[in-house]
């Protein structure tokens, strides 16, 4: 039982919910695979829970071949959405991954994982890969947030505290015609230590490496000539130089995914050229 | 606070703190000691309950959130958990047992829907369930072996009907 007191509250509407939002220590509620252990332990102590259950954010839509991520929706709502498969099979890799067995996946969520903005996970990479945009509700309206823009820092969001995520929309990826994805880690079971997201259309390579770095690390590059290993090595040198600040938790030291990121891009851009889905 | 919800099939309406877990109140006032708290942390697996007919970790989820819903446990006559029960005995896929109804759970929702899983996909959905004795090797063929039974009893079931009807 958690020990601390909380106000609780399971909203049935957005424009409801918003009014909820008075302040940083008003936590919302996706899955609550994370939040609610927290409190367990009594890490996280916010003195009140806005429930999204009831909220019409938890399915998955295409609206004019973009891609809607209700916020709440989970993993498996997203893994076997045919639309998801079709429009960008990027998110699908990376369900295929979560760990914590199918209790889990059925219950947490992608708009949580973003939210929470931890470097160890894998939401941040794949979204920013796709250009992914957050849609931000408060009281006061609307704001758009690029995932370009979003990710601030370890557990640091561009989320005001009076705002919730409502949708994750990914602008029509016709353009992605192939994918790759790579996820390093200790073992079947364990959260990343790095991510790799490769998207390719006729134009460029553009990679995104997720957990090495405070903050993701975002890699463009033209897609001149018939020489993938050509281009994985362009991508291993721009992602060590894009390498400052590496991150470091119980999974790896910083020294580590500093090692590692380089080599593991530049694998996964060549699997993307030669191998990757073409949608 | 109160809540209402069921436990296999019973309705419940019951006074509650509001700062405690689904496990805490099935425990505690539903009687089912079937799920266990092995971590708070959602790894172990042992909290494992069927929420609204899909498995769920109980202590990843608040009491007053689960407000209305319908848990079944393993107390609830399944013919895929008896099958399973049989063949965990015969093929030793518990030794202390603390895992075991969480085990029992999700293999139980597995073959619900999939009578024929393979290695990995039994390996896959046993993966948010964690076992300290066994190594789960012995898991995996009690799991195997249990959908080899039910899959000969359906077939029996279906012969014996197709007679029945001349």
């Amino acid at each position: 039982m958690i020990r601390h007191p909380f106000d609780y509250v399971a909203p049935k509407s957005i424009e409801e919910a918003v009014r909820y939002l008075t302040g940083d220590t008003v936590a919302v509620v996706g899955g609550g695979t994370m939040l609610i252990p927290s409190m367990s332990l009594g890490e996280q102590t916010p003195t009140r829970l806005v429930d999204t259950r009831h909220l019409p954010i938890r399915d998955v839509q295409a609206i004019d071949d973009c891609l809607h991520i209700g916020a709440a929706a989970s993993y498996d709502t997203v893994a076997s959405s045919p639309e998801a498969q079709r429009l960008a099979p990027l998110l699908g890799m990376v369900c295929a991954g979560v760990t914590g067995g199918p209790q889990l996946t059925g219950q947490a969520t992608f708009g949580g994982s973003v939210c929470y903005g931890n470097p160890a996970s894998e939401a941040p990479g794949c979204l920013i890969a796709l250009k992914a945009n957050m849609i931000l509700q408060s009281a006061s309206g609307e704001r758009i947030v690029q995932a370009d823009d979003f990710f601030l820092g370890p557990f640091e969001t561009a989320r005001r505290a009076d705002e919730m995520l409502t949708w994750i929309v990914i602008p029509s990826p016709a353009q992605w015609v192939r994918t790759a994805y790579f996820k390093q880690k200790h073992s079947t079971s364990s959260w990343p230590i790095v991510t790799i997201s490769v998207v390719v259309d006729d134009k460029i390579v553009r990679l995104v490496v997720g957990g090495a770095a405070t903050r993701p690390i975002v890699v463009e590059l033209p897609l001149a000539g018939n020489d993938p290993a050509r281009l994985g090595r362009s991508a291993s040198e721009a992602v060590a130089d894009g390498l400052t600040e590496a991150w470091s938790d119980a999974l790896a030291l910083g020294e580590y995914r500093r090692r590692v990121a380089p080599g593991l891009a530049a694998r996964t851009v060549v699997r993307a050229l030669t191998e990757g889905p073409a949608s | 606070m109160k809540i209402e919800l069921s436990i296999n099939g019973l309705p419940h309406n019951l006074e509650i703190d509001g700062r405690e877990l689904l496990v805490d109140v099935l425990r505690n006032q539903g009687d089912i000691k079937s799920a266990r708290t092995g971590c708070h942390t959602g790894d172990c697996g042992a909290c494992t309950v069927r929420v609204d007919g899909a498995v769920r970790k109980s202590c990843l989820i608040l009491a007053i959130s689960a407000d209305g819903v319908a848990v079944e446990t393993i107390s609830a006559p399944n013919k895929w958990v008896e099958a399973l029960q049989r063949s965990f005995v015969r093929y030793g896929g518990f030794q202390c047992g603390f895992c075991t109804p969480g085990m029992l759970t999700v293999a139980a929702d597995l073959l619900s829907r999939n009578s024929d899983p393979t290695e990995y996909t039994i390996r896959h959905a046993i993966s948010g369930n964690l076992c300290r004795c066994t190594g789960y090797d012995s898991i995996v063929s009690a799991i195997t072996e249990a959908a080899s039974a039910l899959r000969r009893q359906e077939d029996a079931d279906a012969s014996f009907q197709a007679k029945d009807s001349l």
